[in-house]
């Protein structure tokens, strides 16, 4: 299983793509993160480096979610568009494995993802502290904001290729995921927020969001679902597209 | 009793209402080179995907000494196979291609090169598939089939695309496999691309196997040698033939006769006092062959 693994790593960092999505995914990182700390009349108020606006930070890690869904979905799908699934099944015939060894790869960008991300944050604290001549605070809210950035991430990859396995076509699959994420659930989330809330992306949104960032936002901001309902949410969904895609791959001529 | 190193047994392979792979049954030995011959949509690729677990079997087995596909300990390194459908990504470099191929399959790094090195892409590793010829990538795919130093080899078309220089090159590459004892299907929709090069042929069409054999034994089944013959006096010459029992057809200013060979011929022309102004033994051109077989008819 550790070269399935390291096979599964070495085909996401071989490719010039994935780079590039992360790299865009750090830009998503710093803008989030630049709009709060340096134009604070976007953020909370004046930077003081406290522990919550710490953590909004690390938040802004898990927020880019789009681009580990979008690495895991292309996992998946660019084995079926450029046929590299026939050798990938005929080295490895079991197919239950290579998506368990596919979700593990996962995993890895994921959590490399938040390490990259992490650090683009830290050296942007950094930067606001020296420019405010504040210390910065990291304390219980913000651990939290990273070890739910970690799960998210986790989550958010294994959903993405489980997804990718389902739907097999990478210009559906990543359509779709972007009308969904962007058109789809914001429209829910707007016109019937009772139903929004739970749909898969407003769920997991629910963990990256802090209870304060949505205070702060009023009758305006939209309704979340308590951390851990959501967080739970989307494991269901995950959970429902990985056994599927299992019982697809199992069943399905590749 | 030893297994064939593949032994394929009433494989059926449906999609839908279609039929692509018909009780198929056929082996291959080790040591041997079998060509698997039909026109395009003949079933060849699906049998292939199906041997090799791509496609589900409908009916039928397919195992590899003595296993299905789906059950092999370490399936890399007993069975290589270049197949119809299954391509590299066009943005990845052709060392990274088969170092993944490597760790899957838990095989040691060094042997990505010596594979590129054989295959002659060696100066080439660090180039992206996507910029690769037809003719290299054909290359490369062998290279990958052959990473794990499988027994057994499956190759689809493996002679696609290559130049006359690249198709000499792959002929001498599986008569050396099949030399060092393994066991080479390889399919084709050109009798004469693989006639040379194969020890036993399998010809199929609309999914079912027509004919089956050497080369040597299609030809002898489909009417076998005849004789061309022409002489001064083709009246006497062919009273003479057909009392000693062989066909005669009479053929542009000269005699085809079937049933004889050209020493007896010879001797039947010696007896009627016939003097003969040609004589020479016909074989039946291969790609005929095929051609018929193909084309609807069958040999037993």
């Amino acid at each position: 299983m550790m070269g399935l693994v390291v096979a599964e790593v070495r085909k996401l960092t071989s490719v010039v793509t994935t780079w590039v999505l992360t790299g865009l995914g750090m830009l998503l990182v710093v803008l989030g993160s630049a709009l709060f700390l340096f134009l604070t009349e976007f953020g909370v108020g004046e930077f003081l480096g406290t522990d919550p606006q710490v953590a909004f930070v690390a938040d802004q890690v898990g927020g880019a979610n789009i681009i580990v869904v979008i690495v895991a979905l292309l996992s998946m799908t660019t084995e079926f568009r450029h046929g590299t699934i026939g050798r990938t099944l005929q080295i490895t015939p079991g197919r239950t494995r290579l998506l368990v060894a596919k979700l593990v790869g996962g995993t890895i960008y994921a959590l490399g993802f938040l390490v990259l991300g992490l650090a683009v944050g830290a050296i942007l604290l950094a930067i606001a502290a020296a420019v405010n001549a504040v210390g910065l605070e990291i304390g219980g809210q913000t651990l939290t904001s990273i070890w739910q950035g970690a799960v998210g991430l986790t989550l958010t990859a294994w959903f993405g290729v489980a997804l990718g396995a389902l739907l097999r076509s990478q210009v559906v699959a990543i359509t779709l995921t972007l009308v969904w994420s962007f058109v789809v659930e914001p429209a829910f989330g707007g016109l019937l927020p009772a139903v929004g809330k739970w749909l898969p992306f407003n769920a997991l949104n629910a963990v990256f969001v802090g209870d304060e960032a949505v205070a702060a936002m009023g009758e305006m901001g939209p309704q979340m679902l308590d951390p851990l309902v959501g967080l739970s949410v989307f494991i269901g969904y995950g959970v429902v597209a990985a056994v599927a895609a299992v019982w697809l791959l199992r069943t399905r001529d590749v | 009793m030893g297994h064939a190193a593949l032994e394929v047994r009433g494989l059926t392979k449906r999609f839908g209402p279609q039929v692509a792979v018909d009780d198929v049954s056929f082996d291959v030995p080790a040591g041997r080179i079998v060509g698997f011959l039909g026109p395009n949509g003949a079933g060849k690729s699906t049998t292939l995907r199906t041997i090799v677990g791509l496609n589900a079997a409908t009916a039928g087995t397919a195992l590899i000494h003595g296993q299905p596909f789906s059950e092999l300990e370490r399936p890399a390194q007993t069975v290589g196979s270049v197949v119809d459908g299954v391509g590299f990504h066009p943005g990845r470099r052709a060392i990274d291609e088969l170092r993944i191929a490597a760790s899957a399959a838990g095989i040691p790094a060094p042997r990505c090169r010596e594979m590129l090195a054989l295959v002659g892409l060696a100066e080439v590793e660090r180039k992206r598939v996507g910029r690769f010829s037809l003719g290299m990538k054909q290359r490369l795919g062998l290279a990958a089939a052959m990473l794990g130093d499988p027994q057994v080899l499956l190759l689809d078309e493996p002679a696609n695309g290559l130049d006359p220089e690249g198709i000499q090159w792959v002929r001498a590459f599986l008569r050396y496999l099949a030399d060092d004892g393994r066991a080479v299907l390889v399919s084709s929709h050109l009798l004469g691309e693989v006639a040379r090069l194969v020890d036993e042929v399998l010809v199929i069409r609309q999914g079912r196997i027509v004919a089956s054999g050497t080369v040597a034994e299609l030809t002898a089944a489909a009417g076998g040698a005849s004789v061309r013959v022409a002489s001064q006096d083709d009246a006497a010459l062919t009273a003479e033939l057909e009392r000693s029992g062989a066909t005669v057809t009479p053929v542009e200013g000269a005699l085809q006769v079937q049933g004889m060979d050209p020493s007896a011929v010879g001797g039947a022309a010696l007896a009627a006092g016939v003097a003969l102004t040609e004589l020479r033994a016909l074989s039946p051109e291969l790609e005929d062959i095929f051609l018929e077989l193909t084309a609807g008819g069958e040999i037993a």
